[in-house]
This record gives structure tokens, C-alpha cells and sequence, in this order.
């Protein structure tokens, strides 16, 4: 218990100091009507702090920070794709792709891609960003049935159809039998 | 040698009399004989399972198509309909979307009305509706929504008309209802000749974002239509003189937890459960009782999960009567009531056809077939 009261003391005692040098700063640096309009200034900013989206982990050591991300390309992400948990199918419903003799963006040979897809918001774990997911059926072909999952984040009914996978989404294919779907980064959810 | 001639007649006497009992080498066909109400069609992969709930037995099956996801019976004509696309290589090739037409006895394929290829390939008994003995309609999405219209009198195709934002087709007085993006029922009334007339909507009483109504809906006898919403709101729709209207919903959520009864025994913590399952909830209009289909935990996106238990209300008083658990580690995606004043409960599930007495929850008897959507033979 006193270790804790000693370090409580000293971590004011810290933040004395910081922010003393800190006026300390800002006052050598500037003219006193100047001061006094920015303090102004930042006082009637204060009160919109308790409205802006803060991170409470702050105090953590913050992850690296990652470059831009321009392109699929550039995406760090890790996992099995042929795992229901990967994080592109946290929206999914139906067989993976990956399973059936194509992969995360390819149709299996012989099957057709459907122009039409539902779109889903996955979290990448890996890059801590969310992400636009389209899930393009491939059709054409009886149902591959390997990889069966049912993860269905934000599915909605029918009627708002584009956040249903309670469809054939095998629109623009040749056929409408459905065979495996993908899953297609169309960028990052937040833009 | 006497003897043995007189025994070799007498064996082939005796073999000659015997095989006058046997079956036809070709055997017969069965017709599916009386039907009553507590009859329903169970839909497998491509076929229909016509099933006696007294009897707990398989009577008859109709070949549907890869994507005929419901059936829709007209006994009082002697018909079940239906519908299906077709290629002329299975998967691929020419597609053919046709209603199918069979006749309830022999349950063969008497008709067929030709479509246009836009018809949904799975889904529930919304996608199905007949509307005054008259129009059978479909339900299609392009992705573009729309239903067809056909005339069942003269087996004709009469016309589409454009749903946008708005799924299903529920008949109720002279057209249909579906349940819309914007939050609210459309309404459209068609003529008597099968076009439309005029399409209203019942004021907004949904958020299809924060807690969506499930596009599934089910009968309240003539009078309207049920709908629930993901958190386990129930709304009833009707329409007068072309308006909708809802009435003000009800939750199956428990409202009696940390409650204690009269005995001082506190009431079980039920608060996290959800309903699910690809038909989730069933309401038998003469008696008030209403069935959900339940499991435990999970989000929103966990409205098509199977159930582990099914919950017993009664409309009339808006609360809940007994909980049925599913038996061992069997889960369950269907519920259906029949329409009579003594109805059965039937089950669906990851073990076949059970069926129960709703009153009291006792299971009767088990059909070993796999199936999904369950629709009464009359409604």
C-alpha cells in the first residue's frame, strides 16, 4: 500500500514538472495577449473532448504504425484461410472457395463469378483496421459443400438485400447454381 | 414309381397354389388417399415430403426443382403448386423457370405456367402466394425484386411488378404485403384482372438497421399477418379498406427475471436467448398458441442459427407457457403449427420430423426424413 501511495506522489509530482514546463514553453515563446488567446482558444476546445472518440488503452505502449494502405497488396494479414474465423468471413454464409480448388479470390476452374455480391465490415486483427468485404458467389457448378460457414455478421432480411446472404448471389453468372463463395477486399470500411 | 409321380403332382399342386398369393411381379401405385388438416408438406432438397401427423409417416413425395425453396397447396381444387428453375444440362445450359402444377392425389405433375427466369432459388413460403383462388404469385430478385403474376384458371403469366426495396409476398384481401427497407409494409392491391391498382405503405414501425422484422412471416388465420423482429418484437398487419395497419408490438423477451413467486423461489435468468432458425416462429390464429424457435447467446446475426429449445406462448395473455428443450444434442430450424382447432407442433431438425402436442409440449411421434420448411396442407 505504500509503494502505492509513493508512486501516486511521484507520479503528480511528474506531472507538476511536466506541465510547468510546459507554460514554461509556451510562455517564452510567446507574447501574453497571444497566450491568453490560445489558452482561450484551447479551454473552449476542451469541451469537446467528452464527445470526441478517445482510446482508453492509451496508456499502453502504442502498435506500430502502419503505412498506408494503398491496395490489396499492402495489407498485413495473417490466418488459415480455410478457417471459418479468418477475418474476411466474418460476414460469410456458404462454402469457401478455398476449399473447392480456388482461393480467396479466385473461382474454382470450370465455375463462373457472379457480377453481384453482398458486401460485409470485417476487422482485420492483424492490421487493426476494418475493411469492405465483397462476397462474390462462383456458380455454375453443383455445390462444392467443403468449408461450410455461417459467420453472418450485419446479415440482414431479404428486403434489404444487399446485407443479405439469404440469396443467390449468383446475378450476371450463366448459371444461378451456386457453388463456393469469395472473399474480395474492396477497401479500407472507414473511408 | 407311382408314389414318386404322386409326390412330384402333389409338390407342383402345392407350389402352383402357393404362388396364386404372391404379389404382382410389377406390384401398384399408391394414391395418397384422405388428407386432412394435419397434413404438411416438409421441403427436402429437391422434393416434398407430404406427411400425416396422426400417422407420423411419409404419405407421398412431389419432385421440385434444385430451386423450389416452397410449395403452395390448393387442396380445396385438389392442387399443390409450386415452382422452379431448370437447365437443360442441370447447372448450366437454357434456363426454365416454370409454376408447377400437381395433382394432390397422385401427387404427378399435371401443368405447368411458364415464368420469367428471374425467380428466387431459395428462401421460405414468402416467396410463394395465392391470392383469391385466382393468381399464384412468385417472388424473383435480379437483384432487382419483383413478383410474377399468373392466372391458375386459364394457366397463364399475366405480368411482373417492380418491389424495389421491399421482399415477399404475403396475400392478404385483394393483393399482397412485404415487409420494406424504409421500415414500414407495402401493400398492393391488383385488380380482377391481375395488374396492379394501387400500392400503399403502413407508417414506419421498424428501424431495419437497429432491429429488423424477419422477412418471414406467418398467417393470423384471414385476418392478417404476423411479423417478428430480431429482438423479439411481435407485430400483427392487417389491411382495411387498402390501409396498413400494426398494431403496437409485444416482446417474447421474459419480463419476470430476478422476480420472485409467490413461494419466495427466485425466477430463472432467461434474458439471453435469441430466436433463430430458417423458420422461427409458427401461430395457430384458433387457439392464440405461438411457438419460437430459441437458442442461447449471440448477437443479431445469429437470426438463422438453429435453436436448442422451443418457447410456448399464448397470444391471448402475451406470455409464455413452458419451454421444450430439444432432445440430447439434436438442434432445431423449424416449427410449424398446423390450422386446426387441435393442432400439432412440428419440428424440424438436425434429427428429422418430430411431432408434439403444442398444448402441453409431449412429443407423439418422429418421421425419419430430412427437411426444412414445413407448410400446412390447409391453411
Amino acid at each position: 500500500m505504500k509503494d502505492r501511495q509513493e508512486l501516486i506522489k511521484q507520479l503528480i509530482k511528474d506531472i507538476d514538472a511536466q506541465t510547468t514546463g510546459a507554460i514554461r514553453f509556451i510562455a517564452g515563446r510567446t507574447s501574453r495577449r497571444s497566450f491568453i488567446g490560445r489558452i482561450g482558444v484551447f479551454m473552449a476546445g476542451m469541451g469537446a473532448l467528452p464527445v470526441l472518440p478517445m482510446l482508453r488503452a492509451s496508456a499502453q505502449s502504442a502498435p506500430a504504425p502502419l503505412a498506408p494502405v494503398n491496395g490489396v497488396a499492402d495489407i498485413e494479414e495473417m490466418g488459415d484461410v480455410t478457417s471459418c474465423d479468418y477475418w474476411r468471413y466474418c460476414a460469410f454464409s456458404g462454402s469457401l472457395c478455398s476449399c473447392c480448388g480456388g482461393t480467396l479470390t479466385q473461382c474454382p476452374p470450370g465455375s463462373d463469378t457472379a457480377t453481384v455480391a453482398w458486401v460485409g465490415s470485417c476487422h482485420n486483427p492483424t492490421d487493426g483496421r476494418n475493411y469492405l468485404i465483397s462476397y462474390n458467389d462462383c456458380c455454375g457448378k453443383s455445390s462444392c459443400g467443403s468449408c461450410g460457414c455461417h459467420r453472418s455478421e450485419g446479415d440482414r432480411p431479404v428486403y434489404l438485400t444487399s446485407k443479405s446472404n439469404s440469396v443467390l448471389w449468383c446475378f450476371g453468372a450463366n448459371s444461378h447454381a451456386y457453388h463456393c463463395t469469395l472473399s474480395l477486399v474492396l477497401g479500407p470500411a472507414e473511408a | 414309381m407311382l408314389q414318386r409321380t404322386i409326390y412330384f403332382l402333389s409338390l407342383v399342386l402345392c407350389c402352383a397354389s402357393a404362388n396364386a398369393q404372391w404379389d404382382s411381379v410389377v406390384g401398384s401405385v399408391a394414391t395418397i388417399g384422405e388428407t386432412n388438416e394435419h397434413w404438411v408438406s416438409v421441403r427436402g432438397r429437391d422434393t416434398a415430403f407430404l406427411i400425416d401427423g396422426d400417422a407420423g409417416e411419409v404419405k407421398g413425395t412431389l419432385i421440385l426443382s434444385r430451386f423450389s425453396p416452397a410449395v403452395r397447396p390448393h387442396m380445396s381444387e385438389n392442387k399443390i403448386y409450386a415452382y422452379g428453375s431448370y437447365y437443360s444440362r442441370t447447372y448450366y445450359g437454357d434456363r426454365e423457370d416454370v409454376v408447377l402444377i400437381f395433382d394432390a392425389s397422385t401427387t404427378k405433375p399435371i401443368g405447368e405456367i411458364e415464368l420469367p427466369p428471374k425467380s428466387a432459388g431459395i428462401g421460405h413460403s414468402g416467396m410463394i402466394g395465392l391470392l383469391k383462388d385466382k393468381f399464384l404469385s412468385v417472388w424473383n430478385i435480379t437483384p432487382a425484386t419483383s413478383f410474377s403474376v399468373t392466372n391458375i384458371q386459364t394457366n397463364e403469366f399475366i405480368t411482373e411488378i417492380a418491389t424495389p426495396g421491399c421482399a415477399m409476398i404475403y396475400p392478404i384481401e385483394d393483393g399482397y404485403i412485404m415487409p420494406c427497407t424504409d421500415g414500414t409494409v407495402q401493400y398492393i392491391e391488383l385488380t380482377d384482372e391481375g395488374m396492379e391498382t394501387e400500392r400503399t405503405r403502413s407508417d414506419v414501425f421498424f428501424n431495419a438497421l437497429e432491429d429488423p422484422i424477419l422477412d418471414y412471416a406467418v398467417q393470423m388465420g384471414d385476418e392478417g399477418w404476423m411479423f417478428m423482429s430480431m429482438e423479439g418484437l411481435i407485430f400483427e398487419v392487417t389491411v382495411e379498406n387498402g390501409r396498413v395497419l400494426v398494431t403496437e408490438p409485444w416482446s417474447i423477451n421474459p419480463i419476470t427475471n430476478g422476480e420472485v413467486d409467490i413461494n419466495g423461489v427466485t425466477r430463472l435468468n432467461d434474458d439471453d436467448w435469441r430466436i433463430g432458425g430458417r423458420q422461427a416462429f409458427a401461430y395457430n390464429h384458433a387457439t392464440g398458441y405461438l411457438m419460437t424457435v430459441m437458442h442461447k447467446g449471440g448477437g443479431q446475426e445469429t437470426f438463422e442459427d438453429a435453436g436448442t429449445e422451443v418457447w410456448a406462448f399464448n397470444v391471448k395473455t402475451q406470455r409464455r407457457g413452458y419451454r421444450l428443450e430439444a432432445e440430447g444434442s439434436d438442434t432445431i430450424s423449424s416449427v410449424q403449427l398446423t390450422a386446426d382447432e387441435n393442432p400439432l407442433m412440428i419440428l424440424a431438425g438436425s434429427d428429422g420430423i418430430k411431432i408434439h402436442d403444442p398444448a402441453s409440449g409431449k412429443k407423439l411421434r418422429e418421421v425419419n426424413v430430412s427437411g426444412s420448411l414445413i407448410q400446412n396442407l390447409y391453411e
